[in-house]
């Protein structure tokens, strides 16, 4: 368990004590009660696993900051539920250079993506896998396509502070956002001539994006409807 | 037509590149996709790299020689992927890369073999089914080298 696991951890970093304060706990508080106590101040959250082929060149933690300052822009808190390294495991190592495929939305998973996505370990049905692998191939920064009922997203090392966020969001529904390819010509379609950075689901990439990103209300209306997006556990009074 | 280094990179900077659209810019990709393969930003070189199998011909290979030898395993995986692609499996590249001490290269080396079925590499892929240190590479080895001519 990781301090920064809690749904209390908002945004940018912020001391316990500031996180304990809004919630209202009660102190004196030990590390773990903080941790472990229910409770959310979102109205929705979205409960997520880490499992960890290769830790990513942007650290984890900084990816977790910024999908938590983007999604709390639609009230929704990210609870990290479990971490679970896979690294030097032998039945995983040829999983670290995972084979995606096209990655389109509507292609179906690769047998590679079936074969990892089935390590779940107890997770609910709906809770997310986040998968950090050494590379995708071909090449991704992320891919978000997974098998039926194994909600996931892969994320490679080469990823953006923003990918962890983006991928997520594709498993929530979301699609790329639309006008970035204003007269592409037929030799250079997707050519992002008119590319949004300021959006979360640019598709012309998330390494480009400068400040916190927005989404509108229509995404996140998908995202607060999706099977995914759960109720915030309450804190016991 | 020009084709300016920034339209390849508005492709690879992509969080999920389309290959077979950024194929489409053909051929005067290359010598950008050289300069990426070859400069310090491993995300761009390595999807340089599945780049340059994708538009494929001969002229691709200097991208993937480069890739073949670079000392981020990132960027010779993205070479072994990218085997796969090509129309022909270039032999003193894949030679290359199945003696990769990274595991996880020879393991994408070998689907690659497997694609192709090329000539020459039976006695090289028996011996990983011998000899090779990881468990998961002598069997995918031994799976392949009834299959391959030789």
């Amino acid at each position: 368990m990781n301090l920064s696991d809690s749904c209390r951890m908002i945004g940018s970093p912020t001391s316990v004590r500031q996180a304990a304060q809004r919630e209202n706990m009660q102190f004196p508080l030990s590390l773990k009660a903080f941790i472990t106590a229910l409770g959310c101040p979102f109205s929705k959250c979205i409960r997520i696993h880490l499992k960890v082929l290769t830790s990513p060149t942007v650290p984890l933690s900084s990816m977790l900051v910024r999908m938590r300052q983007v999604y709390q822009t639609a009230d929704i808190g990210v609870e990290v539920v479990s971490r679970e390294s896979l690294a030097n495991i032998p039945n995983f190592s040829v999983l670290n250079d995972l084979n995606v495929g096209a990655c389109q939305l509507g292609t179906p998973p690769t047998p590679q993506q079936n074969q990892l996505f089935q390590n779940r370990n107890n997770v609910e049905a709906n809770e997310i896998v986040v998968y950090f692998v050494r590379s995708l191939v071909p090449a991704n920064n992320g891919c978000a396509t997974f098998p039926a009922g194994s909600p996931g997203a892969a994320v490679a090392q080469i990823a953006s502070r923003w990918t962890t966020a983006h991928e997520v969001g594709h498993v929530l529904g979301l699609q790329h956002i639309s006008g970035e390819n204003t007269n592409c010509p037929p030799t250079n379609p997707n050519c992002c001539s008119t590319p949004d950075f300021t959006r979360l689901m640019t598709g012309c990439g998330t390494g480009n994006i400068t400040g916190v990103p927005t989404i509108v209300q229509a995404e996140i209306n998908t995202m607060r409807t999706s099977s995914l997006s759960n109720e915030c556990r309450k804190a016991v009074a | 037509m020009t084709v300016t280094l920034q339209e390849v990179t508005a492709h690879l900077d992509q969080d999920e590149t389309d290959y077979e659209a950024a194929a489409k810019l053909g051929p005067e990709a290359l010598p950008h996709l050289l300069q990426l393969v070859e400069g310090d930003d491993p995300g761009r070189a390595s999807k340089a790299t599945y780049l340059a199998a994708t538009i494929g011909g001969d002229q691709s290979l200097p991208v993937i020689e480069k890739a073949v030898v670079s000392a981020n395993p990132v960027i010779r995986v993205a070479a072994a992927g990218a085997l796969g692609r090509l129309q022909h499996i270039p032999a003193a590249l894949a030679r290359a890369l199945l003696d990769d001490p990274d595991a996880g290269i020879r393991h994408l080396s070998l689907q690659a073999l497997e694609i192709h079925l090329p000539a020459g590499f039976k006695v090289k892929v028996e011996q990983m089914r011998q000899h090779d240190p990881d468990g998961a590479i002598r069997a995918i080895a031994a799976d392949l080298v009834n299959r391959l001519p030789p």
